[in-house]
């Protein structure tokens, strides 16, 4: 896992500098009034420099391990895992939470739960109207809705 | 004896009707989590919090809590018979719980899981009586510069006791202050690492993100090795009264080392860097090493069983204790429900016990009581709380993963919060694969704010100068403990190195 530790330790090196820069904008010293608005980041991301900079310099200093991250099979199914969770998040955004449910649960159920068709309507027609029934009706919370709720077409 | 009247308020509260429903639901949602492996105690907390904020504070902490001690339960289920942790303090219970299944006694392994598991509650509830008036009242004496300190030592046990590397340890940290101080600075109001986006200026929250790191990157984690989660042979999931009465025989055989290990349980629970898990594993560890037949464990020894459950159980309840008291969750679960005190507008520490004695002790009885409902539901269900696991991943996963959006959602009413949940599934699965702790970061998330106010505060107080927190006796003695265990590892390294310096040496 060697150059996944090496890339992601120099991904929080890049981060303790962009928020060491924003320090230096706010002002990291000492007034009057106390410490300036950038003294605790700064001494937060000083810490995390430090800390990040001692993991790359151990993973630039260790030779033996040569896989890049994790084995294919794993990595695939996470890809799909969380390429799934991403249209999601995207659905709910744009297209409510109950359509953005309806095509994710039918795609994860049918595409990677390999389930029949029947299971796959069934459990999805289920899980959407519970969702709905329980928050809308039931905790009375407003979720997003659809283009189609908004025009007046339907129910959600 | 006014703990004992306050807590028999407590138990007043505790008892009313909806508190029980609440309690009994949160205990059967809490088993569950416990028992799907793809989703733990803290996200199965950390998603419920929204919903908390149509009851009343004192039966939402009733209710929360519940999750959290039917998930220390519920892991039991699926250890003993699958081999399968439900939740990361069961695993030290497959060690033998498992091989007790095969050998045909499935029944009173997970009879005497249950009741070790009660047993630990109950003792961490009587120390947790005894000693939450005192230190609470202790900390009354508090000032910023104290609370300061103490969040130092809270850092530090991850970083000394914790399992995580050192430097890793303290990148998850120092990243989850960060992120605390995304969004306007308290004292003055400035703009801090917004770069200029509204949507950052209200900052991260906690619940999204947590949800984010424990929930969806558990699923995604899980996603890997879902092939090998299929479960293989059916193991009898039935616990009739023989059993019952033969796991409290073994119980009462194994008494004192249940006891020790209850206490050794909750003291770990109390500091903040360690809950549960840390706990079960020492449980058994110290079981195993005092023993007298020390050959028998890993074969089916009812004492491997009984220590990891009752230290487990005991550090759950453990770690509520300095939570309530000072504000310093004990384990990352005890964080959630932390954030959950200051959504509800509480403060924890002397002036909730003065001002709303009725959520604190209601909390405390509802300890005695979901402890022995908890264990009576066990018992009696569970062939159905086993079936549970039978749900398909292809079926379950978009269920928890579709809740951990909602859930996120519901807290501010932001998208801004379901992205957050998405990048921080990612997070956290990289970070897990790369063995970051994600504990740290989840501690460092609820008490970043704080930590800096009382930080600022007590610098103003001393005009910048740092030995405000030596000077001063209680700060100095945490400081200095603080201290102590950020410099452990280094000493660790050192022995490390002279033992292996002089084993190669000489000849």
């Amino acid at each position: 896992m060697r150059k996944g530790e090496l890339i992601v330790a120099a991904i929080f090196i890049i981060i303790a500098c962009v928020v060491i820069g924003d320090s230096i904008r706010l002002g990291f010293g000492w007034t009057e009034y106390g410490p300036q608005a950038g003294f605790v980041p700064f001494g937060e991301a000083m810490l995390l420099l430090v800390s990040a900079l001692v993991i790359l310099v151990a993973g630039l200093r260790e030779k033996t391990d040569k896989t890049f991250f994790i084995d294919r099979r794993g990595m695939t199914e996470a890809i799909k895992i969380f390429g799934t969770a991403v249209l999601l998040a995207v659905g709910i955004i744009y297209l409510g939470v109950y359509v953005a449910t309806i095509v994710y649960a039918a795609l994860f159920s049918r595409w990677l739960g390999k389930h029949k068709w029947t299971s796959v309507v069934l459990f999805t027609v289920v899980l959407t109207l519970a969702i709905f029934f329980g928050m809308e009706k039931g905790l009375k919370l407003s979720l997003p809705k659809s283009p189609l709720y908004w025009r007046g077409w339907f129910f959600f | 004896m006014e703990t004992l009247a306050h807590l028999i308020t407590g138990f007043g509260v505790a008892f009313q009707p909806f508190s029980l429903l609440m309690m009994t639901l949160g205990l059967i949602l809490g088993l569950a989590v416990g028992v799907l492996p793809g989703l733990g105690g803290t996200a199965g907390v950390a998603l419920l919090l929204p919903v908390t904020v149509f009851v009343p504070p004192e039966v939402a902490i009733i209710f929360l809590g519940a999750i959290y001690w039917g998930a220390l339960f519920g892991g039991v289920i699926t250890s003993v018979l699958f081999a399968i942790p439900g939740e990361p303090w069961s695993v030290a219970l497959i060690f033998d719980g498992y091989p007790m299944a095969k050998q045909g006694r499935s029944g009173l392994a997970l009879s005497a899981a249950f009741l070790s598991s009660f047993v630990g509650i109950i003792i961490a509830a009587i120390f947790f009586v005894v000693a939450a008036l005192p230190l609470a009242l202790l900390a009354l004496r508090f000032g910023p510069p104290e609370m300061f300190a103490i969040m130092m030592l809270a850092f530090s046990t991850f970083v000394g006791l914790g399992t995580g590397k050192p430097s890793k340890t303290l990148v998850s940290t120092a990243f989850g202050l960060i992120l605390t101080a995304v969004g306007l600075d308290i004292v003055t109001g400035k703009p801090r690492l917004t770069f200029g986006t509204i949507q950052w200026m209200s900052g991260f929250d906690f619940v999204p993100v947590t949800i984010g790191l424990f929930g969806l990157g558990e699923i995604l984690i899980d996603g890997e090795d879902r092939f090998s989660f299929e479960v293989k042979e059916v193991i009898m999931a039935k616990v009739g009264w023989a059993d019952i009465k033969e796991g409290i025989r073994e119980i009462w055989k194994f008494f004192p080392q249940t006891v020790m290990a209850s206490i050794m349980g909750f003291i770990v629970g109390v500091l903040p860097g360690t809950g549960a898990t840390p706990a079960s594993f020492l449980g058994y560890g110290l079981a195993k090493q005092y023993s007298k037949n020390p050959d028998k464990y890993g074969k089916g020894a009812i004492e491997g069983i009984i220590a990891p459950q009752a230290a487990a159980n005991a550090a759950g309840t453990g770690s509520l204790l300095p939570m309530i008291t000072l504000g310093i969750p004990g384990s990352p679960t005890a964080a959630v429900l932390l954030a959950g005190l200051y959504m509800w507008g509480l403060w924890p520490g002397p002036r909730l016990f003065l001002e709303q004695p009725a959520f604190v002790w209601g909390l405390i009885a509802s300890l005695f009581l979901a402890g022995t409902v908890c264990l009576l539901i066990c018992l009696l269900f569970t062939p159905a709380l086993a079936a549970i696991m039978r749900i398909p991943w292809g079926l379950l996963t978009p269920i928890i993963v579709v809740a951990c959006f909602v859930g996120s959602f519901v807290m501010r009413n932001l998208f801004f919060d379901v992205i957050c949940t998405l990048i921080f599934g990612l997070i956290g699965y990289i970070m897990k694969k790369l063995k970051y702790p994600l504990a740290p970061m989840a501690v460092a998330l609820v008490l970043g704010d704080m930590t800096e106010v009382f930080l600022r505060q007590s610098l103003i107080m001393s005009d910048g100068s740092f030995t405000i927190f030596f000077t001063r006796p209680i700060a100095g003695v945490c400081m200095t403990f603080a201290l102590l265990l950020y410099a452990f590892p280094v000493y660790k390294l050192y022995r490390e190195k002279r033992k292996a310096r002089v084993s190669i040496g000489p000849g």
